[in-house]
Order: structure tokens, then C-alpha cells, then sequence
């Protein structure tokens, strides 16, 4: 789609999952390591496919690149009291789906930054916590949880046996049923057949 | 963040595991045998750690940085159960937990360490053991015995911990410290616990406290580079006051040793100037910034070289044998261009280190009843030792009125987050707990 020259005004164009495609700065672009390794040098014919993340999460991942681009060089994570107020809009404004889609986004594209500040923002929701704290937090079930689970799948376990036995008697019932007039039947005729059989030895 | 944890990768769990602190990567590996093997499998570094042991208490110090430390003290309560009370950077009382476990300090000891330490990815800086008894006697005569007892006490408790944790090489540590009442025989079986291949010294520190100052002003000490263990040993004597008599240690430590003796000054100073222009031989320039003078010095042992080196870190003197020049050579060639000052030199050497040395004279006032490393031997109270003592309680007031005025240590816009079983709760009135656990039983 573009040439590799290294200026800022280049734009790349970037195919999300739903195969829809919005253009990115090459500068934004280039903090991205994966990127750099796979396209700065050869460049992109068409759009460049990063198709495993949603349109959304894209944008997102890029918007901090776009914001980033003119910060000085990245010298490991800064204490949550030292990220700017739009960092903290940034991270705050999204829901929990977005900033897991963002962190997965961000690590395969390889932006060293964004990782680094998300993982940060994980750690301190664990640190400091016991496990059950920590449970509820990565909403892992507890063992009373699992109990209460597994009763519940053992009474549904149990209901079911109940209808399938139940089911299972209907069934014979019905193949009594259906077996009955074709027993007859075969008896009628084997009788009729002895009867003939019987006159014409007869005659 | 809810439900979505599973949703990161492996890299993404470790990258966050290896931001969190010691007990919560416990914590974390607690909650599922998933996250229990993230955090098994990602590197931790611990710089420091302590165990003081006396009679049954146990003293668990783990450093996890400069002055971020959890303390674990444990002593048997009445009915013969153990009282744990933990604190995170702090020593005071009030900071403190109190709990009641059921078994014993050795037992607890064991859970702890083996529990937090004893792990293939986690390795540990320097692994400082202090027992007391060893070659600390008030008579020369109870030596021999006391040196048994305390060979005997150390074989029992490695053997407790092996067996406990169902390994032979417990921990992975690159540096085996024990406090100077210990000896060669000690050393080795504490050394058994360690992976062999991670251990790369053992030392011995003991320290001389000062009735003037309170951060180091020497350091006299030994080096083998290649001694009956297998690996480098050393010992170390950190003096906080620079006295005429320690040149005669330092000989007598030249001439002892089957490596070599140190004498490092903390400041090219007036001592220091006047042992440097006292010798009267030409000075070499043998780098950039390093001078030296060589002279021989005879004594009862055969004669010793003596090396005077300055450089802009400081000065120093090493003293060797002429039999043991070799080593020292060998020794020179690998460390040509380090700074000779080590932990003394602000400059060179890692701050955590640099920052620990210089606080050690504190654990004499701060931890009175575990402050073994006190070469004058903390069993033996005397005038001269209780007046050292309130010397260092009024520098250390006074360093802490000057750190307040400055503003240092106000804690102002900062909060340090309490890691998990080391909240601040204060001290419990354990002694209803003690006697309800006393009657179940």
C-alpha cells in the first residue's frame, strides 16, 4: 500500500478482524516491534492484515501509539503517580474486555510501552492480596463455589438419569405395543397356512 | 480485569507475575495449579536474606530491597507453641502481627523458608546464617564444647530442613554469609543446603561498633580464592572506627591466611594518608586512575607484600604472603579492573549492598537480641558495650531528626502497600488466644 520511507506522514492501512481497514501513522506504526521486523523494511502491499484483533482494540492499541510518538524514549514503567492524565483517561475509559483485548493486541504487536504499562496495572490489582482476595479478582471459583457447582451438577446428573429411565420405560412400553400386532399376525397367518395346509391334505 | 485472567497468555502472566512482590507471587500461586506453575517458572531475585537462631527462636529477615524488608520473629509460647510476629519495614513493636501457631519455631522455620525460597527460579542474593554459641566464649576453656554444641545444632536443623522440604540442596543462593563465632566445620554443613552450582562465596562478617560513628569507617579482611570447599571463601570485619591496633589484625590476618588480607578505607582521610605517606617506596601508576607502592615486611610467618593502592574511590592495602603471591596474581588477573574498595565504594558497588553495610552498626540498637555479627560478643554485656550502645542510639536519633528536618524520610505522597499476611493491625493481645489454645489441648 505504501512505501517504507521513514517519514511520519506515511500511513499504513491496517485490516482488523471484521476485515474493515483504517490507516495508522508510520511513526505510531514503528513502535510496534513486530511490525518493524515484518513490513519497515520491505514495506506493505495492501492492507496490513491484523486480523486476529477487532477493529476497536486496533484503534485503541494505535491511539496510544499516535499519543506516544512525540514522548521521550521509553525508560521502563513510571509509578501510577507519574503517568499523565491522558495515560490514565486512557486506561480508565476502558471495560475489562477491552483492556485484556488491548494487553493481548499490544503484546503481539510488540509495543514494549503499552505492555509494560498495562502488566503494570495488573500487578497492582494482585499485589498486596491473599488468595481468596486474589480469586475474586482473576474470579477463579472458590472451593465452597465448586461444591455448591458440583451439587448442582449432580442434582441435574440425578434429573436427568430420572427422565432418561423414564424415557427408557416409555419406550419398552411402546415397543410391546408395536411388537404385539406383528406377533399376532405372524400367528394368524401361521395358523391360516396350517389350515390350508390341512384341507389340502385333506382333499 | 474480571474472569479475563485466563484470557492472557503465558508471557503476559509471567510479565505481570514478575512485577509482584514475594507474597503476592505466594498468593498467586496459591489460587490454581495453573498460576501456580506461571509463577514457579518466572525468575525472582531476592537480594537478602537473614536467619538468626537462638535457642528455639528463629529471626527471618527477607530483604526484598533498600530498607523493604519483611521480619518474621518466632519464640515458643506457653503449651509449646510457637509465637510468630511479623513486620514489613519496620522494627518496632506497634507495627507488629502477633500470631500463635501450633507447632514448633523449627517447624514454622522450615515452612517459611522452604515454603517462599525453596524454589528453582527464585535465587537469593546473600544467605546470611547466624547461630549463637560457636567460638563465642566468655572462658577459652568452654571452646571446644561450645564449638560442638553448635556443630551439633546446625547438623540437626539441616537435616530438619532437608528432610522437610524433601530436597538436599535447598536453597539457590550465590552467597553463604555466617557471623564470626562460626567456623570452617559449621560453614560446610550449612553449605550443604545450598545449590552448588548458584554458590559462588561463603563469608564470614563480624562487626566492630564505634562510641563516634555509625556507618563504616574500615573494613579488615581475608580472601581465598581457592579454599577446601570449592568455591572462594572469606572473612570480613567491619570497623566503624579506624584504631592503630586493627593494622595489627589486618597482619596478623595477612599472615594467617592461605589467601590474602585486605585493609580498605571507606575515605582517603587523615588515618589513611598518614598509613600511605608512611610508606617510603616510589609510586607506580598501574591504570589511569590507580597508584601504587610495594614494600616486603617481615614477620613470624615469612615475609609479607605489602600493596598500598589508591584510586579516586578510595584506598586500600592488600597484604600477602610471598608462598601465597600466586593466588593473589591469579586472583588480580580475573579482577584487575573492579574497584578495590567493594561494598565500601558508593560509586561501584550495587546500591542495595552499598546501603546494607552501611546500616549494619544499626542492628546492634535496632535488634539487640539478634545482633550476633557484633565481633565484641553480645553475651557478654559490659560497660564499655551498654556505652556503645547509647553512643549508636544517639547518632541513630540524630541521623533520624536530620532525615525528618530534611524532609527524607517525611513519607509524604508516598504509601507503602502492606503485602499480604504483614498488614497493619497492630500488636494483638495474644495472651487470651494462648491461654484458649492452652485449655483445648
Amino acid at each position: 500500500m505504501t512505501s517504507p520511507a521513514s517519514s511520519s506522514e506515511v500511513k499504513y492501512l491496517i485490516e482488523s478482524s471484521e476485515g474493515n481497514t483504517f490507516d495508522v501513522s508510520g511513526a505510531a506504526l514503528r513502535q510496534s516491534n513486530t511490525f518493524n521486523a515484518m513490513f519497515l523494511n520491505i514495506g506493505a502491499d495492501g492492507p496490513i492484515p491484523f486480523t486476529d484483533y477487532n477493529e476497536a482494540t486496533l484503534k485503541k492499541v494505535f491511539e496510544y501509539c499516535e499519543h506516544s510518538v512525540n514522548e521521550e524514549n521509553y525508560s521502563g514503567p513510571k509509578h501510577q503517580d507519574d503517568l499523565s492524565k491522558w495515560d490514565l483517561n486512557f486506561f480508565n475509559e476502558m471495560d475489562q474486555k477491552m483492556f485484556i483485548d488491548v494487553i493481548n493486541a499490544s503484546n503481539f504487536l510488540d509495543i514494549e510501552r503499552l505492555t509494560s504499562y498495562c502488566c503494570e496495572r495488573i500487578a497492582r490489582m494482585l499485589r498486596g492480596k491473599n488468595t481468596q482476595e486474589m480469586i475474586k479478582v482473576i474470579t477463579l471459583p472458590t472451593a465452597e463455589e465448586l461444591e455448591a457447582k458440583q451439587k448442582v451438577e449432580e442434582k441435574k446428573a440425578a434429573a436427568a438419569k430420572k427422565v432418561a429411565e423414564k424415557a427408557a420405560e416409555t419406550a419398552e412400553k411402546t415397543e410391546t405395543l408395536e411388537e404385539l400386532p406383528v406377533q399376532q399376525l405372524v400367528q394368524t397367518t401361521r395358523n391360516k397356512l396350517t389350515r390350508k395346509y390341512l384341507s389340502f391334505s385333506n382333499e | 480485569m474480571a474472569a479475563n485472567w485466563s484470557d492472557l497468555s503465558t508471557e503476559l502472566k509471567q510479565n505481570v507475575v514478575g512485577r509482584l512482590d514475594l507474597m503476592s507471587r505466594h498468593s498467586l500461586r496459591s489460587t490454581c495449579r495453573l498460576n501456580r506453575f506461571v509463577v514457579d517458572f518466572t525468575e525472582f531475585f531476592v537480594p537478602r536474606v537473614r536467619v538468626s537462631v537462638k535457642d528455639s527462636e528463629f529471626l527471618i529477615m527477607i530483604h526484598t530491597g533498600i530498607d523493604k524488608f519483611l521480619r518474621i520473629e518466632m519464640r515458643i509460647g506457653s503449651g509449646g507453641k510457637t509465637i510468630i510476629r511479623k513486620l514489613q519495614n519496620s522494627y518496632h513493636a506497634k507495627d507488629a502481627i502477633e500470631k500463635v501457631l501450633p507447632s514448633t519455631p523449627r517447624y514454622h522455620a522450615a515452612q517459611i523458608l522452604c515454603g517462599l525460597l525453596s524454589r528453582e527460579k527464585t535465587l537469593i542474593g546473600v544467605m546470611e546464617w547466624e547461630f549463637e554459641g560457636g567460638i563465642d566464649v566468655k572462658n577459652q576453656a568452654d571452646e571446644q564444647t561450645s564449638i560442638q554444641a553448635t556443630i551439633a545444632k546446625i547438623v540437626s536443623l539441616v537435616n530438619f530442613f532437608q528432610k522437610f522440604s524433601g530436597k538436599s540442596q535447598i536453597f539457590r543462593a550465590n552467597k553463604l554469609m555466617t557471623s564470626w563465632n562460626l567456623n570452617l566445620d559449621m560453614e560446610a554443613c550449612l553449605k550443604q543446603m545450598f545449590v552448588q552450582e548458584d554458590l559462588r562465596k561463603i563469608e564470614r562478617v563480624g562487626l566492630m561498633t564505634s562510641t563516634t560513628s555509625l556507618t563504616p569507617a574500615a573494613s579488615c579482611d581475608s580472601y581465598v580464592p581457592l579454599s577446601g570447599m570449592g568455591i572462594p571463601c572469606g572473612t570480613n570485619s567491619v570497623l566503624h572506627e579506624y584504631d592503630p591496633m586493627h593494622w595489627n589484625m589486618f597482619m596478623l590476618v595477612s599472615c594467617q591466611t592461605p589467601g590474602f588480607g585486605v585493609l580498605r578505607f571507606a575515605q582517603f582521610n587523615d588515618t589513611a594518608k598518614e598509613l600511605w605517606n608512611s610508606v617510603k617506596e616510589p609510586i607506580e601508576k598501574i591504570s589511569d586512575k590507580k597508584y601504587r607502592k610495594v614494600c616486603l615486611v617481615g614477620t613470624f610467618n615469612g615475609r609479607i607484600l605489602m600493596m598500598h593502592e589508591r584510586s579516586p574511590c578510595g584506598y586500600w592495602v592488600y597484604g600477602i604472603l610471598e608462598k601465597n603471591q600466586r593466588v593473589f596474581e591469579d586472583y588480580r588477573r580475573l579482577n584487575f579492573n573492579s574497584c578495590g574498595l567493594g561494598w565500601l565504594c558508593k560509586k561501584c558497588t550495587d546500591p542495595f549492598e552499598y546501603n546494607y553495610y552501611q546500616n549494619l552498626g544499626r542492628r546492634v540498637f535496632l535488634e539487640p537480641k539478634w545482633s550476633g555479627i557484633w565481633q565484641s560478643g553480645v553475651n557478654h554485656e559490659t560497660k564499655a558495650l551498654s556505652d556503645k550502645k547509647n553512643v549508636a542510639w544517639k547518632c541513630y536519633k540524630e541521623d533520624e531528626k536530620m532525615k525528618k528536618d530534611s524532609g527524607e524520610n517525611s513519607g509524604e505522597g508516598t504509601m507503602v502497600q502492606k503485602m499480604w499476611g504483614f498488614g497493619n493491625q497492630g500488636v494483638e493481645d495474644i495472651s487470651q488466644r494462648m491461654a484458649e489454645s492452652v485449655k483445648i489441648n
